[in-house]
C-alpha cells in the first residue's frame, strides 16, 4: 500500500480519536486548570508513546511475518467492523450522531462529584483510551507496510492540529463530521483487515486482481455500508409511519 | 478494565462476529477455496456490519 494511503486513514483515524480526547481534557481544564490538564494529557501521551516505540522494538524481533500479518489482521477487523457498524447505524438514524458537546457537559458534570485528583485522572485515562485506538492504528498500518514513520508522523500530526485548532476556539471541536471520517476509515480498516488475513492464510497469490484487490474493497464496504445504511433509514422510516 | 476491553476489542458481539469470520476463513482457505473466499468473506463481513449496526 502506498504511503499516502497509510498516511490518509492513520489521519484521518487519529482526528477522531483527538477530537475526543481534547474534549475530555477542556472539561477537565475548568475544574483543575489548563495546566495541570494539559500535564494529565502529556502523561498519557508520553505512555503512548513509549508503548508505540516497545511495540516497533518487539515486531522486529524476528517475528514470523505471516502470524504478524495475521495477527495485525485480526484487530484492525475487529476495530474496522465496529467502527462501520457503529457508522452505518448512525447514518441510518438508528444511533444518535457522536455529540462532543453533550460528551463535555456530561463529563464536566462527573467532575463536580470528585475531587481535583480524580479530575486529572480522568483527564489521563480519557486521552489514554481514546490515544489506544490510534496507537493500535499506528501499528497495524506502520508495522505491516514498513512505514512506521509515515504512520507516527500522521498521528503526531493530527494531534497538532486538533490541539492547535482547539486551543484557538477553547470550545468543543463540534464541526468535525465525525460520522462521515469514520465511515470512510472504517470501510478502509475493515477493507485491510479482510486483505491481510485472507492473504496471511492463502499466501501471496490469495487476491486475484493482487494489490489492487485493497482499494477494490475499500469501494465494497464504503458503497455496500451506505447502502445498508439507506435500506435500514427507510425501514425505520415505514416502521414509524405504519 | 473493562474501558481497556472494550477499547481493544469492542463488545462480545463483536469479538464473537470476528472470531466466526476467522474460522469461515480458514476453513475456506484449508479446503482450497482461497480466490473464493475474497469474494464470500467480504460479503459476510458487510452481513455482519449490517446486523451489527441494529444491535
Amino acid at each position: 500500500m502506498s504511503d499516502w494511503g497509510i498516511f490518509l486513514a492513520t489521519y484521518l483515524a487519529a482526528t477522531v480519536e483527538w477530537v475526543e480526547a481534547f474534549t475530555i481534557v477542556l472539561a477537565v481544564s475548568m475544574s483543575i486548570g489548563w495546566g495541570r490538564a494539559a500535564g494529565a494529557a502529556a502523561a498519557a501521551l508520553l505512555v503512548l508513546g513509549a508503548m508505540t516505540a516497545a511495540t516497533g522494538g518487539v515486531l522486529r524481533l524476528g517475528v514470523d511475518m505471516h502470524w504478524l500479518q495475521l495477527f495485525i489482521g485480526v484487530f484492525l477487523l475487529l476495530f474496522g467492523v465496529r467502527w462501520l457498524a457503529k457508522a452505518v447505524a448512525r447514518q441510518a438514524g438508528l444511533k444518535a450522531l457522536h455529540d462532543e458537546e453533550a460528551e463535555f457537559e456530561e463529563t464536566r458534570h462527573e467532575l463536580e462529584r470528585g475531587d481535583r485528583h480524580g479530575a486529572w485522572l480522568i483527564a489521563f485515562k480519557g486521552v489514554f483510551l481514546e490515544g489506544l485506538e490510534v496507537w493500535l492504528i499506528v501499528v497495524a498500518l506502520g508495522m505491516k507496510g514498513h512505514h512506521p514513520a509515515v504512520a507516527t508522523g500522521a498521528a503526531l500530526l493530527a494531534l497538532l492540529v486538533v490541539a492547535a485548532v482547539g486551543m484557538l476556539v477553547r470550545a468543543p471541536l463540534r464541526r468535525v463530521p465525525e460520522n462521515a471520517i469514520k465511515f470512510v476509515v472504517g470501510a478502509m480498516i475493515v477493507a485491510f483487515g479482510t486483505f491481510w488475513t485472507i492473504e496471511a492464510l492463502g499466501g501471496a497469490t490469495a487476491w486475484a486482481l493482487g494489490d489492487w484487490s485493497l482499494p477494490a474493497l475499500v469501494g465494497f464496504y464504503l458503497l455496500g455500508g451506505l447502502s445498508v445504511a439507506t435500506v435500514l433509514r427507510r425501514r425505520c422510516v415505514a416502521e414509524a409511519v405504519s | 478494565m473493562k474501558a481497556l476491553f472494550k477499547t481493544l476489542f469492542g463488545d462480545w458481539l463483536n469479538l464473537g462476529f470476528v472470531a466466526l469470520v476467522m474460522v469461515i476463513e480458514v476453513t475456506l482457505v484449508r479446503a482450497g477455496y482461497t480466490h473464493q473466499a475474497g469474494v464470500v468473506v467480504p460479503a459476510f463481513i458487510l452481513a455482519g456490519v449490517s446486523w451489527l449496526s441494529t444491535r
